[in-house]
C-alpha cells in the first residue's frame, strides 16, 4: 500500500514544472527520455491544462465553482487546501496521504473513514475528468509525458477496481450544466464550447490548431476561445461540422471506457452525442460567412 | 491490484527510501504542494536553468544559491541570490523557502533588490566634501583618511568628556542591537531613532497596556482580523502578515479594515470603514462598550489578568477592591460611546459600527488586531488608537491565544552577542529631553529646533539609512541645522545611495545593501520565533568556492562595505590602544588582542546563543554559523503560546514578597538571558528583590513585564506622571477634529506608502520606480466640483507653515472633507548627484527664514551602463510634500502627528507644479505651541526621575542616571526634583506594601 502512496504522489511530482530531481522519479517508474522544460510547457501550459476545473468547470476556465469544490473536499478533510487544490499534482499528493493515512491508522474506524475519503476523491474529483484528459495527452504529448498519462490511468483504474465502484454520478458531473441551446454561436455559448463537462469533448489548442488546418482556414495563435471565434467567424458552418464531428469520435472513445467506468463514462459519452446531435443541427442553421482565400 | 503497477510502486518506494536515506528530497513537487516551485535546498550549490535572454536556444546557467535577507523594509523576509557560477555575479533575487517568516514569498521590493545593486547611481566610494556644506562638490577619499578623521573626532568628544556631541541617527535598523552595543561600547547616549515619526504612537499604545511595544497577530488562525492599517499592501511585517490574514480567509476569516482612504487592503475587506481621521479609537469604544453590555466579553480573562485591582484602588481608594464593584463600574465607563456617538465622530454608519461589533463580538479567543503607524502616527492622541484596539483584545481574551494578538518579545528571538557592553552614564538631553518623559522613542525630528534653542550641539553625527531632511516634517529646518557648522561639526552619512540629508554631509560613506552586508534578524510574524541571516552573497559564494574573505570591501561593488566591520574598525580606531575601555569590546574571544571578525562574531552567537540550532546544524555535519549561510534562518520554536500563564518555578521563588495587587518580587538571582527580545523592565522593591511573576488564583505566574504583572487598564504611571484624565484607555480628539478645523480647512493624509515602494530607499530600483513614481493628491469629487478642480489640475495645498502645488486625483476612493498624498515620492536632487531616476532636479531660494523650491527639471532618460535607463519613460516623480509639514510632537508618546489641517484650492497662475514655500520662522511658532501642551519631569515627576525607568528605551542608560539633576537653573524647580527624589523610596514602599 505504501508504495503505491510513493506511486501517486511519484506521478503527482512529475507534471510539476520539470527539475533535476524528477530525473531519479522518471528513471524509477521507467518513462522513456527525461523531463524537458519545453515538452513540459507545450503540454500543461499551452496544451492540456492540468486542473480539474478546466475540465469539470461550467466556462471550461480556472477556478469557479468545479475548484471550489474541491477545495471543499481538502476542508472536509480538515486540511487547509493548498492555493492549487484542483492541480493534478495537488490531486494525487492528496490521494497518497489517503492511502498512507488508512494504512498507518490503528483505528479501524477511522481507516475505514480514511478509505472512504480515498474512494470519495477518486471517483469525486480524479475519475470524473481525468480518464478523458488523459486520453486527450496521450494523444497529443511526447512519449515522455504520453506514457506518463498511460501510467497514471492505468493506476486510476486499477485503484477503480480496489476501493469498488461508486452507486451514484460524482457531484462535480450531476452538477454540470449541458451545452446551452442556441440557434447561432454567441459568446456564452463558445465559453461552453471549452467545457469538457458540458461538451463530452475535450478541446485543446492542439485540436483547434488541427480543425483550422483540416478546414483550410486561419488558425489564430491565442488563448481557446479567441481561437474558436476566430474559427466561427471565418466559416461557422464548417466549424461548426468539425466541432460535431470531433464529438462523435469522443462518444466512441468514451463508450470504450464504459467497462471499467461504468455511469462515468455513459455520462461522458451521452454529453459527447448530445453535443454532436446539437452541433449538426446548428451547423444547419447557421449561414456561411463570406470565405476568402481558401 | 495490477503486479506490473505493484512493481513500479515497489521501485519508487526503494529510490524514495534511498533518497531519504542521503538526506535528500525525493518529491520536490507534491510533498511541498504549497511550494513546489522552489529549488531543492541540496541543489543549492548547483542550479541550473535555462538561460532566459538565449531564447530560443536552449543554454542552460549554472548557479550557486546563496540566502540573505531582504533590507527594504522592516519585514526581513528571505531572498535566494542565484549566482551565477561563470560571473560570480548576481543574476536575480528570488524567495528563500527555508526562512519560516516569508516562507519563500516575497514581494516587489525583494527581487528589485538587484536593480540597486546594478544601480548606476548608486555610491561606490567614500566622498568628502569640497567647498561648503550643501555646495555639492564630493572628492573621493580612501577609507583610512576618513575613518582616521572621525575616530579622531569621536576620541576627542569622549576623552574631554563630551560624549553628548557625538550622535548616530538611524532610519531603517534592519538588525536587533548591534550598532545599540558599539554606542553602549564608545559610553555614549548616542542612538537616536526616526521611530517618533513613525511608530511611537502606535508602540505607546501597546507598551502602557503590556510593557511591550509591538503586537503580534496570529492572523492565520484567526477568526476576525481587525486591520487599522493596509497590512494587505504595505508596512511593517506585511508581506509574512499579508500572506497569512489570505490563508485565514481563504479558511473563512471575516477581515474589518479601517482606512479612510480606499487603499488595496480595504478592497479584500468584509468590512471597510472610511472614518473621520481620528475617530477610529471612538468607533473602537463604541465596539468595547457594545461587547461589554451584551456580556460578549471574556468576563475570567478580565478577573485573572487585567489591573482592576489597582484601578479600583485608585478610584475608590476606601472600599475594598472586589471584582463585582470592577464589573459595575466596566459596565457604565464606556456607556456613552454609543454607535450614534461614534457614527457623529466618525461619520461612518451607526449601522455599519453596530456590524464590526457583532463580527468582533463572534470572534471569541480569535480575534487578532494589528495597527502601527496610520492613524496612530496621524493623530494628537493617536497612541489611544492602539490603546483601544489592543482593548478589544483584552475584553475579548484573545492576548496570546491561537488566532489572537501576541506580545511581540514572544514571537522573537535577540541573542546574547559575544560582547555585552555596559549601560552609559551619560543622558541625552538632545534625544530624550525634560518634555516628554513618557515619550516610547527619541524625539528625534525636534532636533534642529533643540540645536537652534542651543540645547546643545554636535560634534560628529552620524545619519544611517536615515533621511531626515526628506522623510522628517519641517526638513528646511532640517537643512538650516546641517549647513550650521556651529550646530553639527562634522555629518557622517552613511548610506548605499544618494538621499537628500546626505547632501548635506561632510563624508559619504557607501555602505552594503542587503546583499552586501551582515545582520540577525528575528520578527514577530507568527507564534513561533525564528531568526535570520543577512550576509554579503559574493563573499558566502566564494567562501563555498574555497577562498577565504576577511574584509567583505573585496567581495562588494567598488569600496563598498559593510557596517559589522566598519564599526569594528571604527571603535578600534576611536580606542587603539584599549586605554579608553573601548577595544575591549570588539576583540577576538580566540585571539585576545586581536581585532574581531564577523565570523567570530556570528560564529560564537549561532554556537552559544540560539537554542537548538548547534544540534540543528550538527544533523547535517554542519557548524552552525555553516548552516546560516547555507540556509539563512532558522525557527527556534513554534507555538510559544501564552507565556504570562506559565507557572514560575519554584527555584526562582527564595525569600519572596508579594504586594497588596498580587505582584511577586524575589530574592532568586536572574536566571542568565537566552532571549534579549526587548520589554519593560519593571523596578524591584524597596528592598531590591526582582519582580518575578504575579500571583493568580493562588499560582505565581509568569505575567507581563509592567510594574503590576498584568494588563494594565489602568495606567498608574500615566496618572502618577500628570495625565490622570487618559489613565484607562480613552478616546482625545484630534486636532484635525472637525472642532479644530476653520470652515475651509480639510485634513491631508499623508502617512500611507505605495505599496511597491519603500520611504526613499527604494527610489533606486529602476522596477519599482516605473511601477511606482508619483503622488498626486487624492480629491473626492464633491469637493474637486465645489472648487471646479479637475482631474490632473494643478492645485495649491497650504500648510501652517507653507505651501506646495501638486496635481489633482479625483476619486471616490477618498471622503470628502479629507484629502490624501502619499510621502513616498516628491524626491529631489540640487545638482547633478542623485537618483536620476526618480529625482526631480530643483533650485532652492533662501531669504531670512522664507525658502523656496522650484523645479528645474522632472525625471526622465539619461544613458548609463544600464540600457534601461534610456527607456525611462516617465518625468512625473511627485511633489516633496513633508518639507511644508510643521512639527506635531504629540506631549505624551512624542510621536509626530502627520495629519494636517490645510486649504486646497486651484493653483494660482504663476505656480508651477512642485513649488513649495515655507517660513520656517513659523514652524517654529507651531514647535513652541506643541511644547506648551507637554508634563515636564521637572515639575511632574513623582519620583524625581526624568522617566519611569521601566518603559523600554533604546540604548538604556545605568539607573543612576534616571534622576533628574537637582541643580537646575531654576531654584523651585531644583526643589521640587530633590523633594521627589527623596519621595520615590516612600512612594516604591507604597505600592509594594
Amino acid at each position: 500500500m505504501r508504495a503505491r502512496a510513493d506511486l501517486f504522489r511519484a506521478l503527482g511530482a512529475l507534471c510539476e514544472p520539470p527539475e533535476p530531481g524528477h530525473i531519479a522519479i522518471a528513471a524509477a517508474i521507467g518513462l522513456p527520455g527525461g523531463p524537458a522544460s519545453g515538452d513540459y510547457a507545450e503540454v500543461f501550459l499551452f496544451g492540456a491544462y492540468p486542473y480539474a476545473s478546466v475540465y469539470l468547470g461550467e466556462e471550461g476556465m480556472l477556478g469557479g465553482e468545479a475548484r471550489d469544490r474541491v477545495a471543499g473536499f481538502w476542508r472536509a478533510l480538515g486540511i487547509r487546501p493548498p492555493t492549487e487544490p484542483d492541480h493534478i499534482a495537488a490531486l494525487l499528493g492528496l490521494y497518497a496521504t489517503l492511502i498512507e493515512l488508512e494504512e498507518s491508522e490503528p483505528d479501524k474506524a477511522r481507516a475505514a473513514l480514511a478509505r472512504s475519503s480515498r474512494k470519495a476523491l477518486l471517483w469525486e474529483h480524479l475519475l470524473s475528468w481525468l480518464p478523458a484528459y488523459l486520453d486527450k495527452l496521450m494523444e497529443i504529448a511526447p512519449p515522455y509525458y504520453a506514457d506518463w498519462a498511460r501510467l497514471l490511468g492505468d493506476a486510476l483504474i486499477d485503484e477503480a477496481a480496489d476501493v469498488g465502484g461508486q452507486t451514484e454520478l460524482p457531484l462535480q458531473l450531476r452538477a454540470a450544466p449541458g451545452l446551452p441551446e442556441t440557434d447561432a454561436p454567441s459568446a456564452d455559448w463558445v465559453q461552453a464550447l471549452l467545457s469538457a463537462v458540458r461538451t463530452g469533448v475535450v478541446l485543446t489548442r492542439f485540436d483547434l490548431r488541427r480543425g483550422a488546418r483540416e478546414l483550410g482556414i486561419g488558425a489564430r495563435v491565442a488563448e481557446r476561445a479567441y481561437m474558436l471565434r476566430s474559427m466561427l467567424e471565418q466559416d461557422a458552418p464548417a466549424t461548426t461540422s468539425w466541432l460535431a464531428a470531433e464529438a462523435s469520435r469522443w462518444a466512441i472513445r468514451h463508450q470504450e471506457k464504459e467497462a471499467t467506468l461504468g455511469r462515468v463514462a455513459v455520462f461522458w459519452r451521452t454529453r459527447a452525442e448530445a453535443s454532436n446531435a446539437a452541433l449538426r443541427s446548428l451547423a444547419q442553421a447557421v449561414p456561411a460567412a463570406a470565405r476568402d482565400d481558401r | 491490484m495490477d503486479p506490473r503497477l505493484d512493481e513500479i510502486a515497489e521501485r519508487v518506494s526503494a529510490a524514495r527510501q534511498a533518497a531519504a536515506a542521503r538526506g535528500e528530497t525525493f518529491y520536490p513537487g507534491p510533498s511541498r504542494i504549497h511550494l513546489a516551485a522552489f529549488p531543492p535546498k541540496e541543489r543549492w550549490d548547483n542550479w541550473v536553468e535555462l538561460d532566459s535572454r538565449a531564447w530560443p536556444k536552449r543554454v542552460e546557467k549554472r548557479f550557486m544559491l546563496v540566502p540573505t535577507t531582504c533590507f527594504n523594509c522592516e519585514s526581513a523576509c528571505g531572498l535566494l541570490a542565484y549566482v551565477d557560477r561563470d560571473t560570480l555575479q548576481v543574476r536575480k533575487f528570488e524567495g528563500n523557502p527555508e526562512h519560516p517568516g516569508s516562507r519563500g514569498r516575497n514581494c516587489a521590493k525583494g527581487p528589485a533588490t538587484l536593480n540597486q545593486v546594478t544601480d548606476p547611481d548608486r555610491i561606490l566610494y567614500p566622498l568628502k566634501r569640497v567647498g561648503a556644506r550643501g555646495e555639492g562638490r564630493w572628492e573621493r577619499v580612501a577609507w583610512d583618511e576618513a575613518l582616521d578623521d572621525i575616530a579622531g573626532r569621536i576620541r576627542t568628544a569622549i576623552v574631554e568628556e563630551r560624549p553628548n556631541e557625538v550622535m548616530y541617527h538611524v532610519g531603517r535598523p534592519g538588525e536587533d542591537g548591534f550598532t545599540e552595543r558599539v554606542l553602549a561600547s564608545w559610553g555614549v547616549d548616542g542612538h537616536n531613532s526616526h521611530t517618533n515619526v513613525c511608530s511611537s504612537g502606535g508602540r505607546a499604545g501597546y507598551h502602557y497596556w503590556m510593557g511591550i511595544d509591538r503586537p503580534s497577530p496570529d492572523h492565520a488562525n484567526a477568526k476576525v482580523i481587525l486591520l487599522i492599517s493596509a497590512h494587505l499592501e504595505s508596512g511593517h511585517y506585511f508581506n509574512p502578515h499579508a500572506q497569512r490574514v489570505m490563508e485565514a480567509k481563504q479558511a473563512g476569516a471575516k477581515l474589518i479594515v479601517f482606512d479612510t482612504r480606499l487603499s488595496n487592503t480595504a478592497t479584500h475587506a468584509d468590512l471597510w470603514l472610511s472614518p473621520w481621521p481620528g475617530s477610529e479609537a471612538a468607533i473602537l469604544l463604541a465596539v468595547a462598550n457594545h461587547l461589554i453590555a451584551t456580556g460578549r466579553h471574556d468576563r475570567e480573562f478580565i478577573r485573572r489578568w487585567w489591573n482592576w485591582e489597582e484601578y479600583l484602588a485608585a478610584e475608590e481608594p476606601d472600599r475594598k477592591p472586589t471584582f463585582a464593584r470592577f464589573e459595575r463600574r466596566l459596565a457604565t465607563l464606556y456607556a456613552d460611546y454609543t454607535f450614534e456617538f461614534a457614527a457623529a465622530e466618525s461619520g461612518v454608519a451607526a449601522a455599519t459600527i453596530a456590524q464590526v461589533a457583532e463580527t468582533v463580538a463572534e470572534a471569541g479567543t480569535a480575534l487578532s488586531t494589528h495597527t502601527w503607524r496610520s492613524a496612530a502616527a496621524g493623530n494628537l492622541g493617536g497612541w489611544q488608537v492602539s490603546r483601544t484596539l489592543f482593548l478589544l483584545n483584552c475584553l475579548m481574551g484573545a492576548v496570546a491565544t491561537p488566532g489572537g494578538t501576541y506580545p511581540n518579545a514572544w514571537n522573537k528571538f535577540v541573542p546574547v552577542p559575544i560582547h555585552t557592553p555596559q549601560h552609559p552614564h551619560t543622558w541625552n538631553e538632545l534625544t530624550w529631553p525634560v518634555e516628554y518623559p513618557l515619550a516610547l522613542n527619541e524625539l528625534s525630528f525636534l532636533l534642529p529646533h533643540f540645536l537652534k534653542e542651543g540645547r546643545g550641539k554636535l560634534d560628529v553625527y552620524f545619519t544611517r539609512v536615515y533621511n531626515p531632511v526628506w522623510t522628517n516634517p519641517d526638513g528646511f529646518s532640517w537643512i538650516e541645522a546641517l549647513t550650521d557648522e556651529a550646530l553639527v561639526g562634522l555629518h557622517v552619512a552613511l548610506t548605499p545611495t544618494w538621499n537628500e540629508t546626505s547632501f548635506f554631509a561632510d563624508y559619504i560613506l557607501p555602505m552594503g545593501l542587503g546583499s552586501e552586508r551582515h545582520d540577525v534578524h528575528s520578527y514577530e510574524q507568527y507564534d513561533g520565533q525564528w531568526i535570520g541571516f543577512r550576509q554579503p552573497v559574493l563573499r558566502a559564494a566564494r567562501e563555498r568556492t574555497g577562498e577565504t574573505i576577511d574584509d567583505t570591501r573585496s567581495v562588494n561593488p567598488g569600496e563598498v562595505w559593510e557596517e559589522n566591520e566598519f564599526w569594528i574598525e571604527m571603535s578600534w580606531r576611536i580606542d587603539p590602544d584599549g586605554r579608553l575601555g573601548i577595544r575591549r569590546f570588539h576583540e577576538s574571544k580566540e585571539h585576545p588582542g586581536e581585532k574581531l571578525s564577523v565570523d567570530e562574531y556570528y560564529g560564537w552567537m549561532f554556537d552559544h546563543s540560539i537554542p537548538g540550532l548547534p544540534a540543528r546544524a550538527a544533523a547535517e555535519g554542519l557548524s552552525p554559523l555553516q548552516f546560516m549561510r547555507r540556509y539563512g534562518a532558522f525557527e527556534i520554536s513554534k507555538g510559544v503560546g501564552a507565556v504570562h500563564e506559565q507557572p514560575v518555578p519554584t527555584d526562582e521563588l527564595v525569600d519572596t514578597h508579594t504586594d497588596r495587587f498580587g505582584r511577586v518580587y524575589t530574592a532568586a538571582p536572574k536566571p542568565a538571558a537566552v532571549n534579549l527580545a526587548p520589554t519593560g523592565s519593571p523596578e524591584p522593591d524597596e528592598d531590591g528583590r526582582r519582580p518575578v511573576g504575579v500571583l493568580v488564583d493562588g499560582t505565581v505566574r509568569r505575567g507581563f513585564p509592567t510594574p503590576s504583572g498584568k494588563l494594565e487598564f489602568y495606567s498608574a504611571m500615566l496618572a502618577d506622571w500628570g495625565w490622570p484624565e487618559v489613565a484607562i484607555p480613552a478616546y482625545m480628539r484630534s486636532h484635525v477634529h472637525p472642532s479644530n478645523l476653520a470652515a475651509d480647512e480639510m485634513v491631508l493624509i499623508s502617512t500611507f506608502r505605495l505599496p511597491v515602494q519603500i520611504h526613499t530607499r527604494s527610489g533606486n530600483a529602476k522596477w519599482l520606480d516605473e511601477i511606482a513614481h508619483t503622488n498626486p493628491l487624492w480629491l473626492h469629487p464633491l469637493d474637486a466640483a465645489r472648487m471646479g478642480i479637475g482631474e490632473g489640475d494643478l492645485v495649491r495645498v497650504e500648510t501652517e507653515i507653507g505651501y506646495f502645488v501638486v496635481k489633482a486625483w479625483v476619486t471616490e476612493g477618498i471622503r470628502p472633507g479629507v484629502v490624501a498624498c502619499s510621502h513616498h515620492m516628491g524626491r529631489w536632487k540640487l545638482g547633478d548627484q542623485g537618483q536620476r531616476s526618480v529625482m526631480a532636479t530643483v533650485a532652492l531660494d533662501h531669504e531670512g527664514d522664507g525658502w523656496d523650491m522650484s523645479r528645474k527639471k522632472g525625471g526622465g532618460a539619461f544613458e548609463s551602463a544600464d540600457p534601461d535607463t534610456l527607456r525611462i519613460w516617465w518625468t512625473d516623480v511627485g511633489v516633496h510634500q513633508n518639507l511644508t509639514f510643521p512639527v506635531h510632537p504629540d506631549p505624551i508618546s512624542g510621536q509626530h502627528c502627520w495629519h494636517q489641517a490645510v486649504r486646497v484650492r486651484k493653483a494660482e497662475p504663476t505656480d508651477a507644479y512642485g513649488d513649495i514655500h515655507v517660513d520656517t520662522a513659523r514652524s517654529k511658532e507651531v514647535y513652541r505651541h506643541w511644547l506648551e501642551l507637554t508634563k515636564p519631569a521637572d515639575r511632574f515627576s513623582p519620583d524625581g526621575s526624568r522617566r519611569p525607568f521601566w518603559l523600554m528605551r533604546p540604548l538604556k542608560p545605568a539607573r543612576a542616571v534616571y534622576d533628574l539633576p537637582t541643580a537646575a537653573a531654576d531654584p523651585g524647580t531644583a526643589a521640587n526634583v530633590a523633594g521627589s527624589q527623596r519621595n520615590r523610596k516612600d512612594k516604591r514602599k507604597a505600592r509594594t506594601r
